[in-house]
């Protein structure tokens, strides 16, 4: 991995020689990873790679034109390639009115978490980590799948203007799934330091679930309360993110949130902010165009505060960029980068305890974006649906798919609960919802 | 490259594999956007590496490195096979591959013209004046037109003799029109959603999709949409044109045959299959007018190549056959598991991945009907076209789909539009409901450039060939 000077310094020549090119400007990332998973199913390990890897992402402008390469190929020749090849596409391509031009982003102080445990985990620490695993589940009784991935990631931005930033942290995300015949629990963990992983912890809770979930019955779609634990909650959270919260699908008029800032959107109990430097979530000091990223409300009390965004929305309303930009160029606009959900009172006991009638969902599975005005998803349940009856979970039942509105159902939330999980980009507590709308069956 | 390729697995041997192989991947790839009367994306991307897989100790180890030199491949190789030890701690069985032919040869995707030489002017004016075509519709606030490029060179060589340089040469793109109103937005597209409809061929493909003809229509009826009534919910029988009917092919088909899935190596991620093996030759997957195979020879087939990752030549492999389940798609390794040979569909997503068990071109067979003659023996039925959403549980049995239109089937004809359609039900009591399917005449191959599998990520590019066809009593309209 490129040091800080070294990134910085390849950087330095890609723009000189988009300069050289004749570029009135440019703007230039580059991305570094070196990364390694160890895959394993039907208890043993079956795939296990790592790789290196370095792009430089770099966009030449003329005027309000623009052209960007991406390329491995690192040397200077390859560097002195791209620039001219940039340069070039900038030069037959049309005008973008809308292009923000470059400036000079502030200095964000790096915040991303270096494990160099994490950068350095060794393949024989893995295959060890899931040999834990492998015989905790099995010696419960059931199959043990999963992945434990371990690297290392840096992101350099460096622009014309006088922007100059790096970043880099460390990553480890373990996933494992038991199975039993079709009965399934799934544990994940999310972390940038390899100390703090407990596999054997991890492979328990997945056990359980998964022999929790045996012998499940059958049950009727409909509408139901549930209870849903963090990783169902994470899932609904990233799509009212990729429907609300970009400030260019807001302009065009296609924001699930359309009309609705400052207004109550759902239950006051719902507050969202995206935080780049919570350190329950994954610290990074800037976006992809260099930006420093800010802490932005979201949701605050139930009530819709702000949207996110890139240098290009924020120029069309005269506002500054909160950093949610992806490296150039990104027609898709602006994004979230951590969604940290605020937690209430409530244990998963609590939750479940103050429920009469209703269903306990694990996990979603395949969701998909099934009407976007309304931010209606669809999907499955997976890994564990239990039927909770008298406030207590009374069997497992088969899997359904639901078809919902995550605004409806965060309109519906009758408790918080007090403990959080940090999910991919999401840190979600467990949420009770009075009505949640299943639509059909399957076969498990 | 040949000698790069030797070095490592020179390098494979002496660090103690029984087999390896390795692949040096070069990826030209070029994608454009216009939106609303600026080209927001004008983007060239180049790649290049080396990665090798080996078996040390009866278990797998990869390693992947963008160093393109003597030390980069020796040290990829050594590093394959450190991580292939560790994998040997945790193994139960060792890896077993199919018998496989030696190869050599070179091959280059047939096309016309090169897709990465046209000059980048014309791509972006080709774009410029369809995306302008859309405009005019009141309420039609996005515009968006794309292309996209691909050259894909791979060098292969394995341990078993066999070596090839293939060189696969990709182009597709698309228009799409999105109405806004009262915060409501309605997607139109063509010729397919989702940035377009792809092929292996060169230039002359994109040329052929003559986007700039289809704009107008696009537009209006996107605008269209805005103020048409929701699909009203209930049992139909529907017809399903091609863009949809592929994705439906996708994700019930072409995902439940994938030999390693059913052996549950994707259990952790996307999850197993139904389709398990005690149901090969013995299970009605579909009615009799449903046959399908996995054909990675088919012409411009997205999914088409000459040679897979494992260096098994490509094949046109029977997957359901009168509607009986009769084959999977494989690669070596789970081939061996049945004890059956390859059906050479080993894919690595560039040099930094390993293969795995990917559809070709999943292709349903065309049938007898002519379009106008089911549609007049469909009366009351709808018609449903264009992907808009998708979903499919963890065995690939619940599934529901949106699409962008439907329409009512009277007289023969397209009468009202309905906004929002969806449908959703359990594979193969659908497949069984197929008593219809479209000639060949109106069977055409759709590619999806974006088919995500194992871990880490990889996405591939595949090829669906069907017809319109006809579906009994399916439930529709549940999304309200």
């Amino acid at each position: 991995m490129r040091s800080k000077d070294e990134a910085l310094s390849l950087l330095d020549r890609a723009l000189e020689a988009a300069t050289t090119a004749g570029c009135d400007a440019a703007d230039a990332a580059l991305l570094s990873r070196a990364g390694a998973l160890t895959r394993f199913a039907n208890n043993t390990i079956h795939q296990n790679v790592a790789m290196e890897s370095a792009t430089l992402c770099l966009r030449a402008v003329r005027g309000r034109r623009t052209g960007c390469v991406r390329t491995g190929v690192l040397d200077d020749s390859g560097i002195a390639d791209a620039a001219r090849r940039a340069a070039d596409i900038a030069a037959v391509s049309a005008e973008d009115p809308d292009f923000p031009g470059l400036v000079e982003s502030p200095h964000a102080e790096p915040c991303g978490v270096f494990d160099p445990a994490a950068a350095a985990a060794t393949p024989a620490q893995r295959a060890e980590a899931v040999r834990a695993i492998i015989a905790c589940i099995e010696g419960g009784g059931a199959v043990a799948s999963g992945s434990l991935s371990t690297g290392s990631d840096t992101l350099a931005v460096a622009n014309t203007a006088g922007t100059r930033q790096f970043d880099r942290d460390t990553g480890v995300r373990l996933n494992i799934v038991a199975m039993a015949d079709t009965a399934a629990g799934c544990a994940e963990f999310y972390a940038q330091r390899l100390g703090e992983m407990d596999a054997p912890e991890r492979a328990e809770f997945a056990l359980k679930k998964c022999l929790d979930s045996h012998g499940a019955g059958e049950i009727e779609p409909g509408e139901y309360a549930v209870v849903l634990e963090p990783p169902a909650v994470a899932d609904m959270a990233r799509f009212l993110a990729r429907l609300g919260f970009n400030a260019q699908d807001m302009q065009q008029g296609r924001s699930c949130l359309q009309g609705k800032l400052g207004e109550k959107v759902c239950d006051e109990r719902i507050s969202v902010v995206d935080d780049p430097r919570d350190p329950a979530g994954s610290p990074f000091a800037f976006d992809g165009e260099g930006v420093p990223r800010q802490r932005v409300e979201l949701l605050a009390g139930g009530v819709f505060k702000n949207v996110v965004h890139d240098t290009r929305s924020a120029a069309k309303e005269g506002v500054a960029s909160t950093g949610n930009g992806g490296v150039p160029p990104n027609p898709y606009g602006p994004h979230p980068g951590t969604l940290i959900i605020s937690p209430g009172t409530e244990s998963l006991d609590e939750l479940i305890g103050s429920t009469p009638l209703g269903l306990l969902v694990s996990n979603f599975h395949y969701t998909n974006v099934a009407e976007r005005s309304t931010c209606t998803i669809t999907g499955m349940t997976r890994y564990g649906l239990f039927e909770i009856v008298d406030g207590r979970v009374a069997r497992a039942v088969r899997n359904l798919r639901f078809t919902q509105s995550v605004l409806s159902a965060l309109g519906e939330v009758q408790g918080v609960g007090s403990a959080r999980e940090r999910l991919g980009p999401v840190v979600a507590p467990a949420l009770k919802v009075g009505r949640f709308r299943f639509t059909g069956t399957s076969d498990h | 490259m040949k000698e790069l390729l030797e070095r490592a697995l020179d390098a494979a041997a002496a660090a103690g594999a029984s087999h390896s192989e390795a692949r040096v991947v070069e990826t030209t790839q070029e994608s454009y956007e216009v939106k609303n009367g600026a080209p927001v994306a004008a983007v060239h991307s180049a790649g290049e590496g080396l990665g090798i897989r080996v078996i040390v100790d009866g278990a797998w180890g990869f390693a992947a490195v963008p160093d393109l030199d003597r030390g980069g491949a020796e040290r990829a190789a050594q590093q394959a096979a450190d991580i292939a030890r560790a994998s040997a701690t945790a193994a139960r069985e060792p890896v077993r591959l199919a018998e496989a032919p030696q190869v050599n040869g070179t091959y280059v995707t047939p096309h016309e013209v090169d897709p990465v030489a046209v000059p980048v002017e014309r791509k972006i004016d080709l774009l410029m004046r369809a995306e302008r075509a859309m405009q005019g519709q009141p309420d039609v606030r996005i515009t968006q037109a794309f292309l996209a490029v691909l050259r894909k060179r791979t060098h292969f060589a394995n341990s078993e003799g066999s070596s090839y340089d293939q060189t696969i040469i990709e182009c597709g793109g698309g228009i799409a029109a999105t109405a806004v109103k009262d915060g409501e937005s309605q997607v139109r597209s063509y010729p397919n959603s989702f940035r377009g409809n792809f092929a292996t061929a060169g230039f002359e493909y994109f040329s052929d999709l003559a986007l700039e003809a289809e704009a107008p229509r696009v537009a209006e009826e996107a605008e269209a949409l805005l103020s048409a009534p929701t699909c009203p919910a209930g049992r139909r029988d529907v017809v399903i044109e091609g863009g949809q009917l592929a994705l439906q092919v996708h994700e019930s088909i072409g995902h439940p045959i994938e030999l390693d899935r059913v052996f549950g190596t994707e259990a952790a991620y996307a999850g197993t299959s139904f389709l398990t093996t005690d149901k090969l030759g013995a299970f009605r997957y579909g009615s009799e007018q449903v046959n399908v195979v996995a054909d990675a020879t088919a012409p411009a087939g997205l999914g088409t190549f000459k040679w897979d990752d494992e260096g098994v030549p490509a094949q046109n492999v029977p997957i359901i056959r009168a509607g009986e389940f009769v084959g999977y798609i494989s690669d070596r390794e789970s081939a061996a598991r049945l004890g059956v040979a390859s059906s050479g569909a080993a894919r690595a997503d560039g040099w930094g991945r390993i293969p795995l068990v990917r559809m070709t071109n999943i292709n349903l067979l065309p049938g007898e009907w002519t379009l106008d003659d089911l549609l007049a023996d469909t009366d009351g039925g709808l018609f449903l076209a264009t992907n808009r959403s998708w979903s499919i549980d963890d065995r690939r049995v619940n599934f529901q789909f949106g699409t962008e239109v439907g329409y009512e089937i009277r007289g023969g004809r397209l009468g009202q539009l309905y906004k929002n359609p969806s449908y959703t039900g359990i594979t193969w009591d659908f497949w069984r409901s197929c008593d219809a399917v479209c000639n060949e005449k109106h069977w055409k191959l759709y590619g999806t450039p974006n088919c995500g599998k194992g871990e880490p990520g990889q996405s591939a590019h595949v090829g669906h060939g069907v017809a319109p066809a006809r579906f009994r009593n399916v439930q529709v309209g549940v999304v309200r």
